[in-house]
C-alpha cells in the first residue's frame, strides 16, 4: 500500500475559471468491483457475476458501479483541494455503461468563482469520466470551498 | 392520443412522506475497506498523525461512504435471483400501476459535519416531490426522494437527493 501525501493547501486564489483539476486514471478490475459490491453491500449480480451479466442481462462484462464513479468524481476534487478545502456538494448522473479492464480518466474544469457567505472562496466544477475512447459514463458538478491567502 | 395520467391521487399522497429511520453504526475498518474499495489513498482516510494535522482533527470517511451504510441487509433466500434486494426503499412503494421499470437519473449530495469513527448514523428517506412527463413511451413518473443522514449528536452529515423514473 503506498500513501501519497496530500499536504499542500489549494488556495482560492491560485484558481481561476478555465483551469483543469489534474486528472486522475482508473483501469478497474474484477477484484475492486468485488470489493466495492462488498463494502456497499451491493448483491446484484450485473456487479460481480460475469456468467450472469454476459447470459442472463446481455451485458458486454461486469458493470462499473455508478456508485464507484461517483466517489472517483469527488476523488478528483479532494485530490486537488487537499485537506483545507472542502467538497460542499456533487450532482451526477451515469450516461453509459463502464466495465471491468476499461481505461477510464476522471476530469474536471473550473467553470465558477465566487466568495461565500462567510468569507470563504467557493469554486464550481464540471467533472466527468471518459473512457479511452473518449464517450462519457458518467458527468456532474462539484462546489468546493477553497480557504484564502492571508486568512 | 396521450395516455390516461399515472399521476393519480394514491400516488401523489406519498409526497412528503416519509420512510423509517434505520441507525447504522460507523467503523474505522469500513471506512477503510471503503477506501480501499475505490482505490483511494488519501491518508485522511487512514492515517491518524496525518489527519490529526489537518482542520478535521482526525480521520474522516471519504465522500461516497454513505453508499456503504445505504442498502439494508435481508437474508439470503430473500434475494431475487438477480442478487437484488426486496428492500428498496419508500419510492418503490408508491403505488404506480402498469409500470415496472425503474431507473435512477441522477444524484445529489449536499455535505454537512463529516463522519467519523464511531458515528451512529441515522438514515431517513422522504419523498420529495412526484411529478409525470410524457415520453417516447408514454406516460413517466418522476420520484425525488431525499435521503438526511444525522449523526448521534443531531448533525446532519449528509443530504441526498435522488431521481428514479418509473415507466413502462
Amino acid at each position: 500500500m503506498t500513501t501519497r501525501p496530500k499536504i499542500s493547501t489549494l488556495y482560492f486564489e491560485d484558481v481561476q475559471v478555465g483551469m483543469a483539476a489534474p486528472q486522475i486514471e482508473k483501469h478497474p478490475n474484477e477484484v475492486e468491483l468485488f470489493m466495492f459490491s462488498a463494502i456497499t453491500w451491493d448483491t446484484h449480480r450485473t456487479h460481480w457475476d460475469i456468467p450472469y451479466a454476459v447470459q442472463q442481462e446481455k451485458l458486454p462484462g461486469m458493470l462499473v458501479h455508478g456508485h464507484l464513479q461517483g466517489a472517483w468524481l469527488a476523488e478528483l476534487m479532494t485530490d486537488w483541494i487537499g485537506a483545507t478545502g472542502k467538497l460542499k456538494k456533487i450532482e451526477y448522473r451515469n450516461r453509459a455503461m463502464s466495465i471491468q479492464g476499461d481505461h477510464l480518466t476522471v476530469k474536471g474544469k473550473v467553470t465558477e468563482k465566487q466568495v461565500g457567505a462567510t468569507g470563504r472562496g467557493l469554486v464550481t466544477c464540471k467533472v466527468w469520466i471518459e473512457k479511452h475512447t473518449g464517450e462519457v459514463t458518467t458527468s456532474g458538478t462539484t462546489t468546493v470551498e477553497l480557504p484564502k491567502r492571508g486568512r | 392520443m396521450p395516455e390516461e395520467s399515472k399521476l393519480t391521487p394514491e400516488v401523489k399522497a406519498y409526497i412528503g412522506r416519509k420512510g423509517p429511520v434505520r441507525h447504522v453504526e460507523v467503523s474505522r475498518r469500513d471506512i477503510l475497506r471503503f477506501a480501499v474499495s475505490t482505490g483511494d489513498t488519501n491518508p485522511l482516510y487512514r492515517d491518524d498523525a496525518y489527519a490529526k494535522q489537518t482542520p478535521y482533527g482526525g480521520i474522516i470517511a471519504p465522500p461516497f461512504f454513505t453508499c456503504a451504510l445505504a442498502i439494508e441487509e435481508e437474508d439470503i433466500e430473500d434475494l431475487e435471483a438477480s442478487g437484488l434486494g426486496k428492500k428498496m426503499g419508500l419510492r418503490m412503494e408508491v403505488p404506480v400501476r402498469g409500470m415496472p421499470g425503474a431507473i435512477a437519473v441522477g444524484r445529489e449530495y449536499t455535505y454537512g459535519e463529516p463522519i467519523r469513527p464511531g458515528d451512529v448514523i441515522a438514515i431517513q428517506e422522504r419523498i420529495a416531490n412526484i411529478f409525470e412527463k410524457q415520453g417516447r413511451l408514454g406516460p413517466m413518473i418522476f420520484i425525488v426522494s431525499e435521503f438526511t443522514y444525522t449523526n448521534q449528536s443531531g448533525e446532519v452529515v449528509q443530504t441526498e437527493t435522488s431521481t428514479m423514473i418509473r415507466h413502462k
